[in-house]
This record gives C-alpha cells, structure tokens and sequence, in this order.
C-alpha cells in the first residue's frame, strides 16, 4: 500500500489502465486537483470508476457532495459511459433510520435495515440507466479520451 | 460511507496492466480486481 497526497499522485503519466474511487471523492479538499492527477495517470482509453455518496450522513474528513451536474463538470475532460444511481430511494430512508436507531443504542439493526433496502432498491433501480434525483450515491464510469480525439475536439 | 464493492465491481472491466484504487483503505477491492486481471496498487489517503 502507497499512503500519500491524492492532490499530488507519486506516478508517472499513463501509468494505469484503470482507477477506482470508491468512497473516496467526498475526502479531498481539491477534488478538481485529483481528478486532474487522475487523468494525468490514465493511460488513454483508460477508465476512471467513480462511487461517491450523496445523499448520506457528515462523516469524518467529508468535504464535498456532489450532484450529477456537478459531477459533469468536474469530469468534463473524460467521456462519460454511464451514469447510474443503484442506491436510490430506499437506502437513503434506511440510512436516516440507521441514524436514528444508533442514537437509540439499536444499532444492531444496521445490517438488515442496509440489506433490505439496498435489495429494494437493486429491484427498483436495474433498468434505470440514468442518476436520479433523490440518490445515496452516484456511481459513474468516463474514459480518458485518446490523443486523437482530444485534438479533434481543440479544432472544432 | 462503506458502500457493498459488488456495487463498482460490477462495472469494472476485465483488462490487464495496472489498476489503481485511490482511497483503497484496507484493500478490499484488492481481491475482485486481480480477479479481472489487473495489477492492484492501493493509494490510501
């Protein structure tokens, strides 16, 4: 494991031909800085997969939420495969429930109130191909746009 | 936030070379991601 500074990724460019967030985006100060660094690493065509929460409780060293416009904008130098929220509706009630039954000393309900609305919502949101409003979490997936591209698109 | 992996895993492609997990923490991505056929490289902030 390297620990260090995302805002400043100890690699060289087009190094890798995948990059994962998972709960991560909320965490950085600068996100705009890392998302750069991100795409400096990324080899092209290579993909960047995003998971970042929502609509979800403060935690601990959480700067920023996002919305899908926002999200747009941040990713604007990738090209954007798809879009989703699978957490949708029912993992947002559960949370806040969650929240309230910690406050409760019940927090062991956490677990099968977390199963039960994450299935719902798979049930509810598996053809649905674009974020909705009312999200735990977005997930997205954009591609590094190769060389060529890039320079077809400073000429237009 | 401690999402279920399945949820980015699933929409991972299978490839090769490197892949990096920025935030990776205790590496549970780790597993399913060689299983695609990547190179894991955890980056923990």
């Amino acid at each position: 494991m390297i620990v260090g500074d995302a805002h400043r990724l100890p690699f060289k460019d087009l190094s890798f031909n995948i990059v994962v967030s998972k709960d991560s985006l909320e965490h950085f100060s600068q996100p705009w800085v890392v998302i750069g660094e991100v795409h400096r690493v990324l080899k092209d065509g290579g993909q960047f997969i995003i998971w970042v929460p929502f609509m979800h409780p403060f935690h601990r060293d959480d700067f920023y939420r996002y919305s899908p416009l926002g999200l747009e904008h941040l990713l604007s130098d990738f090209e954007i495969i798809s879009f989703e929220s699978p957490l949708w509706v029912f993992t947002v009630v559960g949370t806040a429930l969650i929240e309230a039954l910690k406050r409760a000393h019940l927090g062991f309900m956490e677990r099968p109130i977390k199963q039960s609305s994450e299935w719902l919502d798979r049930r509810f949101t598996r053809h649905q191909k674009r974020p909705a409003s009312f999200a735990a979490a977005y997930r997205v997936v954009v591609a590094k746009r190769g060389k060529e591209m890039r320079s077809r698109e400073k000429d237009l | 936030m401690s999402a279920n992996p399945d949820l980015i895993v699933e929409v991972i492609p299978p490839g090769h070379g490197l892949a990096l997990d920025l935030g990776g923490g205790r590496s549970i991505l780790r597993q399913p991601i060689e299983k695609l056929g990547y190179a894991y490289v955890n980056f923990d902030i």
